[in-house]
């Protein structure tokens, strides 16, 4: 039981009725304001000159300036298109884990920064989060962006900065062809080149799959292949269905060991491997990796993965850009695997 | 001026429980403006707790508390809080505000709300600090003033509620004795001069009867007593309610009543077991021996005193312990009977001692009577302070001492010596291990 | 309460300041400046006169200055900070005119407006908002180790979050359920506070403990949810961190009213707290109903607490630390406490997020990691320079 009532005198009511009357409509008042800027914000101009409308590959319909001059990359595999479109020189900044987190060259390796002629003064810090204000401060006109992008990052360059974002995510191997088709729409100037570079890959698609379709009618059969892009003591990392290294291995014609591992980068026993017995092993080495800092030979350096002496297999070091970045140059890098999964069928591609 | 309308505060068989535990039994009392009620009682008698029921704390089990005829609990909080102001025993000890801002947050249920304290609130204020003397202080941050600054300023805010009732619980525990009587003067005061009711919760009955108008003594959550001061307080009632034996005596000045408790006796030093106990025998007068009389009283021996005149203080004092005293008309002069009852009890003591009374012709006798005596039995002659006249007998006075000295009396220097002479005199004559030690502790 | 009082006799008037207004303009002072200053920092260095021409002339829609990055005559900031740059002390020595394209100037008008300006502006309202209600729960609880998040509000509001992460709901709209769900996740425990409250006969200790309770409980949830999903970790990291760079002036409205509304309630109650510090006996007996004040204050301080944590993520310490600088520096009325309170939330949240922005840019750090830097060793200051000096003078 309560003893203490309470209740104000009336005087009192009166008084913080009113008061709370003129706080609540001062808090009305500026959530309206706040509201009304937010949802009928000042009519966004499209953009000065000749523009285009594309949609991208997250389903996104992106206005942006035709053959913009003022270009930000985000992504190696997004500079490897750009640059085979002879589109480099419009990059004014790439995306880069600058800073603590690494710097240029964790992103791009030593090949890629001669090749693409890139510079640290180009790089834009997108770890943990995108500096977008150096975006705008370059008075990019696009962005091209990748999977590796945050929504919130594109939604600030998009809603802030009014710089229109094309993000480049391509699913599978076909996908990397329908992106040189998008780049062409935004860069008409690039038309030419894109057209051969789209055919030149395409033709490769058709001959990869022609290829394992013969194969598969002269029961020829196919080599069961393990492609890992690492390994530790017990095991090695290796591509699991629905990624890109397991579409190249089947596209090749080869038979991914892991291809029942229900992630995309998995990892399997060493055990396991040694039981398979895979007749081709490609293992990925990245260009930072320790021994060749040391200067050590790749094959001494793989040595000391779980039972290789014990796997009977055709040994090969690839690059491993090349089977994780979805890009042209995968698709180019298709042939070799053809040929070393079958070296008596397939030459080498002429280098 | 303040309770000039109201009708006082008044509780109707109220009872508290903590629990299982009845805190306060079915009390009904009343207080009315102008009045002091004090609420004697030992500690867990309830006092506190039905001070709590009063302002409305704790609930009611059963029955009501009503002021003005509206029960307490009943009107809003800042009505109750105008009506009723209540001084807790503790309080937590709170940031280090100024005094006056203390104080002025007894203003809390006058400042109507969304406004600012007033002349009105400051007047209170400034009023309240001067009634507990702590004006100049008021500046001081209240975490710099000692406790009994603290208790008074605590006694201030409550007054500062200007209510017309107050609850006062242990208003004066920790302070000194100056100020504890100046404080509850004028506390007294306020409650008459202001027409407050107050009820005042203390454990010190004597404070109580000096101050209030009434008095109401609890006994573990009963109400055994109310009335005023004289006709309450009596030993039965203080051997009942604390349970301690104590002597009803009278302030002389006042008149008012006072309990002094009296001290465990210790067991009695005996001289051989058969025979009586260690006698005593005091000679004195015009106050000199009640000291001595007193003590020896308390250390367990048999006194005797004599001869004394009526209403001399030696007599009042003697009469109160009980000794037995030979005793003689006031001012007259020591007469036969009286003489020959005192050689009696001088002669059936085991030691006499001499306080330094004022010797005048009418009691000299006292100090010749000694004279025969002194060889046979152990005589003290205390010496008077030096620098008081005590022989107005034209120096018969001094030479009837000269001459007990020199029969072989002694002299000690105060009456502080006299307890261990006695005790040293006495253990001459007894065996070791047939005297106890007195052990009562004054 | 400014000049003499009666009673005080023989004092002259102070013809100085009362030290809390000294205290309270001081405080406000700061952080303008802090808001006029922060906007030129992050990746991109915007000069000092271009930011404030920026600012005034959003503010006074465009009327003035007439051009943002025009030549910073009247602006003796402009010296300073060329004398401090190389480039502009040649500029300033060869007389070189010191004004930016158009095009440099819309750049510079966009990030320090539209990007920079929201955040900055969530830092002094949620800085705010957490200040006074720490201030205020210290208060009500009587305890200086009480912060808003005490009560169980920061992981009601992870729970909430990460909810929203573990199972994936409304991934296009995330910007707006995201606030939505932890402000909701926040105050499942404030109700359960204040419920408690009302029950009646509840002692502050009780509250505090149920609290503390709730907090435990809550913080299992919240790795339950992990559990399940691991891989929403990085997300509900980040957000347990705090964060301010996905602020919007949609946010800082909402956070502002909020802060308006609770703020200005809570200040209402100013001289109900001061008596309350007498414990809830006292207290009742001179007219403040304790349960009713310790309730709204309850109530009121989750709302605004989970508000400003639905937008920012958990940033501790703020609400902590706040009250007792603000006590150090205007004594222990609440009157005066409560307003100064809010403004040094503010100003150590603004602070931070400058910190966090500038450290090592261009990586931004998440802000609850420099409010935990930099208010760590200043409570631990404030703590142990008590001890040797007396404990404060009554304002």
């Amino acid at each position: 039981m309560s003893l203490n009532p309470s209740s104000s005198g009336p005087r009192s009511v009166s008084g913080s009725v009113f008061l709370v009357a003129l706080l609540l409509t001062a808090g009305v008042a500026v959530a309206a304001t706040a509201g009304y800027y937010t949802f009928f914000p000042a009519a966004v101009g499209t953009p000065a000159g000749p523009h285009v409308t594309v949609v991208d590959d997250k389903a996104r319909s992106v206005t942006a300036p035709v053959n913009a001059t003022r270009i930000v990359v985000l992504a190696p595999s997004v500079m490897d298109l750009v640059y085979r479109l002879n589109l480099r020189d419009r990059v004014v900044g790439i995306g880069c884990t600058t800073g603590i987190a690494g710097g240029m060259l964790n992103e791009y390796t030593p090949n890629q920064t001669a090749d693409w002629n890139l510079t640290p003064g180009m790089c834009i810090t997108d770890f943990p989060s995108l500096d977008t204000e150096t975006v705008a401060n370059l008075s990019a006109q696009l962005v091209l962006a990748s999977t590796l992008t945050y929504a919130s990052d594109i939604a600030t360059l998009t809603d802030t900065y009014r710089i229109p974002v094309v993000v480049l995510a391509p699913g599978d191997l076909q996908g990397i062809v329908t992106d040189v088709r998008l780049l062409a729409e935004l860069f008409p100037v690039s038309v030419t080149t894109a057209l051969s570079l789209e055919a030149q890959l395409s033709g490769i698609l058709d001959n990869a799959s022609n290829l394992v379709t013969n194969l598969s009618y002269n029961d020829t059969p196919a080599p069961t292949v393990l492609l890992a892009y690492y390994f530790y003591d017990d095991g090695y990392g290796a591509y699991g269905a629905d990624s890109f290294g397991q579409s190249l291995v089947a596209l090749a014609g080869g038979n991914s060991i892991s291809s029942n591992l229900t992630v995309q980068y998995a990892d399997l026993n060493a055990t396991v491997v040694l039981s398979e017995q895979p007749k081709v092993i490609l293992y990925g080495t990245s260009w930072n990796d320790e021994w060749i800092v040391d200067g050590q030979d790749p094959a001494a350096w793989a040595a000391s993965a779980p039972y290789w002496s014990q796997l009977n297999a055709t040994k090969i070091p690839i690059d491993v850009t090349l089977i994780t970045e979805p890009d042209a140059s995968m698709i180019l890098y298709l042939p070799w695997l053809e040929h070393w999964f079958y070296p008596t069928i397939v030459p080498a591609p002429s280098a | 001026m303040i309770g000039a309308a109201s009708s006082g505060l008044r509780a109707d068989r109220a009872t508290v429980r903590y629990g299982a535990r009845v805190a306060v039994r079915s009390v009904s009392l009343e207080v009315t403006a102008g009045e002091l009620l004090a609420l004697a009682g030992p500690n867990g008698s309830g006092k506190s707790t039905l001070l709590r029921a009063m302002v409305g704390l704790v609930p009611l089990a059963d029955g009501t508390i009503s002021y003005d005829g509206r029960t307490v609990g009943t009107q809003p909080l800042r009505e109750r809080a105008r009506a009723i102001g209540w001084m807790p025993q503790e309080e937590e000890a709170g940031e280090n505000v100024s005094l006056e801002q203390y104080v002025e947050y007894g203003r809390y249920a006058h400042i109507p709300p969304f406004s600012v304290a007033g002349t009105k609130d400051r007047h209170a204020v400034a009023s309240a600090l001067t009634a507990v003397d702590l004006s100049r202080f008021s500046d001081r941050g209240m975490r710099e003033l000692s406790g009994g600054e603290r208790q008074r300023a605590r006694l201030a805010r409550v007054l500062a509620q200007e209510s017309p009732v107050l609850l006062l619980d242990e208003a004066t525990s920790h302070l000194d004795m100056g100020h504890q009587l100046d404080i509850l003067a004028r506390v007294r005061s306020i409650a008459r001069q202001e027409g407050r009711a107050v009820v005042l919760a203390l454990h010190d009955i004597n404070l109580a009867a000096r101050f209030a108008d009434r008095v109401a003594v609890l006994s573990r959550g009963h109400l055994v007593a109310t009335g005023p001061p004289s006709e309450v307080l009596s030993s039965e009632l203080f051997a009942e309610v604390w349970g301690v034996v104590a002597q009803l005596r009278r302030d002389p000045t006042s008149g008012l009543p006072y309990l002094v408790p009296e001290l465990p006796r210790a067991a009695r030093p005996s001289r051989r077991p058969g025979r009586s106990a260690a006698r005593v025998h005091v000679v004195g007068g015009g106050g000199s021996a009640s000291a001595i009389l007193r003590r020896l009283s308390d250390d367990g021996y048999e006194v005797s005193a004599g001869v004394l005149h009526l209403f001399d203080s030696d007599t009042v004092v003697a009469d109160e312990l009980r000794i037995p005293t030979a005793l003689e008309a006031p001012f007259a002069p020591l007469g036969a009977e009286s003489r020959r009852r005192n050689g009696e009890l001088l002669d059936t003591a085991d030691v006499i001692v001499v306080a330094p009374f004022p010797v005048g012709p009418s009691n000299l006798a006292n100090l010749h009577d000694l004279l025969p005596r002194v060889r046979r039995t152990p005589v003290a002659l205390v010496a008077p302070p030096s620098g008081i006249p005590w022989d107005y007998a034209d120096g018969a006075g001094a030479a009837a001492r000269e001459a007990l000295l020199l029969a072989g009396a002694e002299s000690l220097p105060g009456a502080e010596a006299v307890e261990g002479w006695v005790r040293g005199r006495l253990a001459a004559t007894v065996p070791v291990d047939e005297v106890p030690t007195t052990g009562a502790d004054r | 309460m400014i000049g003499p009082t009666p009673g005080s006799a023989g004092t002259a008037p102070d013809p100085r300041l009362p030290r809390w207004v000294l205290a309270f303009l001081g405080f406000a002072g700061t952080l303008a400046a802090l808001v006029f200053l922060s906007p030129a920092f992050g990746s991109v260095r915007i000069p000092w006169h271009v930011v404030f021409a920026i600012i005034l002339r959003q503010v006074t829609d465009g009327a003035y200055p007439s051009s943002a990055c025009g030549s910073p005559s009247f602006l003796s900031l402009y010296f300073f900070e060329s004398a401090v740059t190389r480039e502009g002390t040649a500029r300033l020595l060869s007389g070189l005119s010191t004004s930016y394209g158009a095009r440099q100037c819309e750049i510079w008008t966009t990030i320090a407006w539209d990007a920079r300006m929201p955040p900055l502006l969530l830092a002094v309202f949620a800085g705010a908002a957490l200040g006074i209600s720490g201030g205020a729960l210290q208060g009500t609880f009587r305890n200086p180790l009480v912060d808003p998040y005490l009560l169980g509000l920061s992981t009601g509001a992870a729970v909430g979050a990460s909810i929203l992460f573990t199972f994936n709901l409304a991934p296009a709209q995330q910007a707006t359920a995201l606030p939505l769900l932890a402000f909701c996740g926040g105050l499942v425990p404030g109700l359960v506070v204040y419920l408690a409250a009302r029950g009646g006969g509840r002692s502050v200790e009780t509250l505090l403990l149920t609290g503390v309770a709730l907090n435990f409980l809550f913080s299992a949830i919240l790795d339950l949810l992990l559990l399940y999903r691991p891989s929403s970790n990085i997300n509900v990291n980040f957000w347990l961190l705090g964060g301010l760079g996905d602020a919007s002036w949609t946010h800082d409205a909402i956070v502002l009213s909020a802060l308006l509304l609770g703020g200005t309630a809570i200040g209402l109650y100013g001289r109900e707290l001061n008596i309350l510090q007498l414990g809830s006996d006292v207290a009742e007996s001179v007219g403040v109903d304790a349960r009713r004040v310790t309730r709204r204050i309850v109530l009121v301080t989750s709302l605004l607490t989970a508000t400003a944590v639905a937008f920012t993520g958990v940033i501790g310490f703020v609400g902590l630390v706040s009250p007792h600088i603000a006590r150090r520096f205007v004594g222990p009325d609440y009157r005066r406490v409560l307003p100064v309170v809010a403004l040094v939330g503010a100003l150590f949240l603004t602070l931070s997020w400058d910190i966090a922005e500038t450290v090592i840019s261009p990586i931004v750090l998440p802000v609850g990691i420099p409010t935990a830097f930099v208010g760590a060793p200043f409570f631990l200051y404030l703590l142990y320079r008590r001890r040797t000096g007396t404990s404060g003078s009554p304002a």
